[in-house]
């Protein structure tokens, strides 16, 4: 039984890191420039169509992840330094309708370059498990994704805390005219945060694509769930980022089996099945509404 | 526009709007009474939201919900036997109030973009909801074979009646809506909605009449959600997911946020773009984005802020 | 009452009023008190804590500890609505007002308010007439300049009748004219109810004022009338450092 929960519990930490992928772009973009972004999942389906694009040319993983990263970074910094740009100084409503357009736009238009999905599979050389304790078998390659997460976590905590760029960051994310007036080249400083955001989608579109399929709309869902992880964590904050995904994500993948264990044995079997996943979003929904009522500004606010 | 060309403009819009099915049939093409009578339904519940949105201020991510839940009621009574349409109203009303009500009270005690997201959670858990209950459809949904039955002699399954009937809703929920704007009542929502603490500091009970407000918006998109199932024959949980309110959303949006006839243009342009393009190009959604696009950048206030404009400069 | 009846029970009688935001003390047990048909001035340095003072007075922020007392009943508890419709208003330094409707519209949006819970109520024409925004009842916000918004501002709070009006920096932002038009308003003001003022403008806190009380990092140091507190040497200390 304990064997089952480490497993579930290395699950959730997998699927909690991928979800900071996405959260620590969309946190920034909406702490920094105060601008909704719902297509900032659009970029996590851009990165795995251009990964799973470049894996059935050359038949390299790594080259697949190096060109999905370039290649969405690129079109995000595209993106917003011709149509998001506008779109900092309107109101939150005008930026839900014109992402929302721009849902629409790019799930068609990759339909209409890749088709409906691509196949995508992990490299062969971590197709088998790994014995991590005598009993514990895991999937390499699902170990390597918790590699990659932590080393980019890693990664952003310097860049952000360590960096003149990340200090900027920062300082924009908690008061952005004040950034403004010292002098800081705002319009660049967006477009780079932008370009970083879109580069963390694509990892984590490629990274889970041999998981949950490569497919078009696949960056709506998960894209809510970034929401709800940067509202619990705090808006603008990428240490809330984190802290929030990863308790999304042990929320969510224990929900979705050790709930729904727990329901078969209690409840009719056609009832069961579909609960745990309806348990899981509950749980999660339910915990964001709980930080919400004792803490609205999520857990670490950076936001005065 | 002076109160007696109004007054002719709007005649002669209820004129054109009746005749639309006979029209049609003459025309041979009666297929589009009943892409009609969804534009009607579509406009109920886009309504509903700017009641809410629009003048209320409060950006509900989670209305399609209601309208979801609406559905439900009506659909599970007809799969359960129960025919009359009296008892289809009362059941979808008693919902989705009570269900305005319950997510209302919590979530009007956050603010900006927190509501906006604790609207949308609870939009979501209502979904997951609806998806996990195998007894009435699950993921698949149920299909609906009767319908409401009105009396009288009306048949919905029959296209011009259905959006005769819906048609009626239709204006009632705009009469109401007009009614409510220029009343007290009304007029104070706005101020709450333009400063909600200085309103509440001047006296105002906002928090009450907010939520007065959101449980009246969810009731009649419950109401669109109980016509919708009747014309469709069927009901999914898809009908709850955010991305349905979403698209609301963009009705609203679209048409003209906090004016009248926001909803009813919305739903309009964007059905019928949705189904002009689909008959051209399975890429509808494609274009539709752009559309949508142009309409944020170009014309700040919705089609009916453009549509003022144009009203004003032929002066 | 007692031959040897001492001052008549406060209006206003704040009680040890506490708050704290993380690590910084905002309010460190304030005493205050406002009597009726007064005009009390409450003045204090940069970060003194007034901002934290008049959202607890509001009701907009739950004090850690102490008790607010209006009129004899304890209000520590009651939201900002529930303390307008028991006579306690205000008005807000930075200018909130109802920007969909003109002049007129928002006095008698305030009006309306005022309408449910007191009676008689003042009619639009006193009203406006009060403000000196007579000849503005059709103008758009936009169009007023910043004094007649601040007038504005203040004409909401009083709409109701209140028994106290908070005005907080009513003069903010103005210029001598406009400032010397706000203050002949408050004077005006002294006929109908009491008047809590909190500002920056020390001069013409002086000469409004029957009492001052000064708030120094949290805590009121010193309150009577405006030459003791002229005079006090704490005061004197607290705004060395100001200017």
């Amino acid at each position: 039984m304990s064997v089952l929960a480490l497993e579930q519990a290395l699950n959730g930490l997998q699927f909690g890191l991928m979800l900071f992928l996405l959260a620590a772009g969309l946190t920034l973009v909406f702490g920094v420039m105060d601008m909704i972004n719902l297509a900032h999942g659009s970029l996590y389906m851009v990165g795995a169509f251009i990964g799973a694009w470049i894996v059935g040319l050359t038949g390299s993983f790594l080259l697949g992840i190096v060109g999905a990263v370039l290649g969405t970074a690129a079109f995000g910094m595209a993106l917003e330094s011709s149509l998001l740009r506008s779109l900092y100084a309107r109101d939150h409503l005008s930026q839900v309708l014109a992402t929302f357009a721009l849902i629409l736009i790019l799930n068609d238009g990759t339909r209409m370059l890749f088709g409906n999905d691509l196949p995508l599979s992990a490299p062969a050389a971590l197709d088998g498990p790994v014995e991590l304790l005598p009993g514990l078998s895991y999937p390499a390659y699902r170990l390597v994704i918790i590699g990659a997460g932590l080393v980019l976590a890693l990664s952003l905590y310097l860049l952000v805390v360590k960096t003149r760029m990340g200090a900027l960051v920062r300082a924009g994310a908690s008061n952005r005219e004040m950034a403004t007036a010292m002098g800081v080249d705002i319009k660049r400083l967006f477009t780079v945060v932008f370009g970083i955001g879109a580069g963390l989608c694509a990892v984590a579109g490629v990274l889970m694509g041999p998981l949950l399929a490569v497919q078009v709309g696949m960056g709506e869902n998960i894209l809510i769930l970034a929401f709800v992880v940067i509202v619990i964590g705090g808006i603008g904050s990428i240490r809330g980022a984190l802290v929030g995904a990863l308790l999304v994500g042990v929320v969510d993948t224990f929900g979705r089996t050790v709930m729904q264990a727990l329901f078969r044995e209690f409840l009719p079997p056609q009832m069961a099945s579909a609960a745990g996943p309806a348990l899981a979003s509950v749980a999660i929904y339910g915990f964001m509404a709980a930080v919400l009522a004792i803490r609205p500004q999520g857990l670490f606010p950076a936001r005065g | 526009m002076s109160p007696l060309r109004r007054r002719v403009a709007l005649l002669a819009l209820a004129g054109l709007l009746l005749a639309l099915p006979p029209a049609m049939q003459a025309l041979g093409a009666g297929y589009y009474v009943s892409t009609a009578g969804k534009i009607v339904v579509f406009a109920i519940a886009a309504t509903s939201l700017n009641l809410v949105l629009g003048y209320g201020g409060m950006v509900s991510f989670g209305h399609a919900a209601f309208f979801g839940l609406g559905a439900y009621a009506t659909g599970v009574l007809v799969s359960e036997g129960v025919f009359n349409a009296g008892m289809h109203l009362l059941a979808t009303v008693a919902l989705t109030a009570f269900a305005a009500l319950v997510i209302g009270a919590i979530s009007l005690r956050t603010r900006g973009v927190y509501f906006i997201m604790i609207t949308l959670a609870f939009g979501q858990m209502l979904f997951y909801v609806a998806n996990s209950i195998k007894g009435y459809g699950g993921d698949e949904g149920l299909n609906i074979r009767a319908r409401s039955l009105l009396g009288f002699g009306l048949d919905l399954k029959d296209a011009p009646t259905f959006y005769y009937v819906a048609l009626a809703v239709l204006a009632a929920t705009l009469l109401g809506l007009n009614a409510f704007v220029g009343s007290r009542f009304g007029r104070a929502i706005v101020a709450i909605r333009d400063d909600d603490l200085r309103a509440e500091a001047l006296g105002f009970a906002t928090y009450r009449m907010r939520l007065a407000v959101f449980v009246a918006a969810g009731a009649i998109a419950g109401i669109a959600g109980a016509l919708s199932v009747n014309q469709q024959g069927y009901v999914s949980p898809n009908l709850l997911h955010w991305t349905q309110s979403g698209t609301l959303m963009v009705m609203v949006i679209l048409g003209g946020v906090a004016s009248l006839w926001g909803g009813v243009l919305g739903a309009t342009v964007l059905v019928v773009l949705q189904e002009a393009l689909s008959a051209y190009t399975t890429h509808w959604e494609f274009w539709t984005g752009w559309v949508l696009l142009a309409v944020v950048l170009f014309a700040r206030h919705g089609l009916a802020g453009w549509l003022a404009g144009l009203a004003v400069k032929k002066r | 009452m007692s031959a040897a009846a001492s001052t008549p029970e406060p209006l206003l009688d704040v009680q040890q009023l506490s708050k704290r935001f993380g690590g910084v003390v905002a309010s460190a047990g304030v005493d205050l008190r406002v009597h009726a048909g007064e005009v009390h001035a409450l003045i204090g340095p940069n970060g003194a804590g007034k901002t934290t003072l008049v959202a607890q007075l509001a009701g907009q922020v739950r004090p850690d500890r102490g008790r607010i007392v209006f009129a004899g009943h304890d209000i520590t508890h009651l939201s900002p609505h529930e303390r307008a419709r028991r006579g306690l208003a205000r008005s807000f330094q930075i200018t909130r007002l109802f920007r969909s409707f003109d002049v007129a519209g928002n006095v008698a949006l305030a009006l309306q308010a005022a309408g449910s819970f007191a009676s008689p109520g003042m009619t639009a024409d006193e009203l406006l007439a009060e403000i000196g925004l007579a000849d503005r009842a059709g103008a758009g916000i936009a169009a007023l300049s910043h004094g007649e918004q601040r007038a504005l501002e203040v004409g909401l709070a009083i709409a109701s009748r209140p028994r106290l009006v908070m005005l907080d920096e009513p003069m903010a932002g103005m210029g001598h004219d406009e400032s010397r038009r706000m203050e002949a308003l408050i004077q005006r003001l002294r006929a109908r109810t009491t008047v809590l003022l909190i500002e920056h403008d020390v001069d013409a806190v002086f000469r409004l004022a029957d009492r001052v009380s000064v708030l120094v990092s949290g805590q009121i140091i010193c309150s009577g009338a405006p030459d003791a507190v002229r005079r006090n040497s704490g005061v004197i200390e607290a705004y060395l450092g100001e200017e």
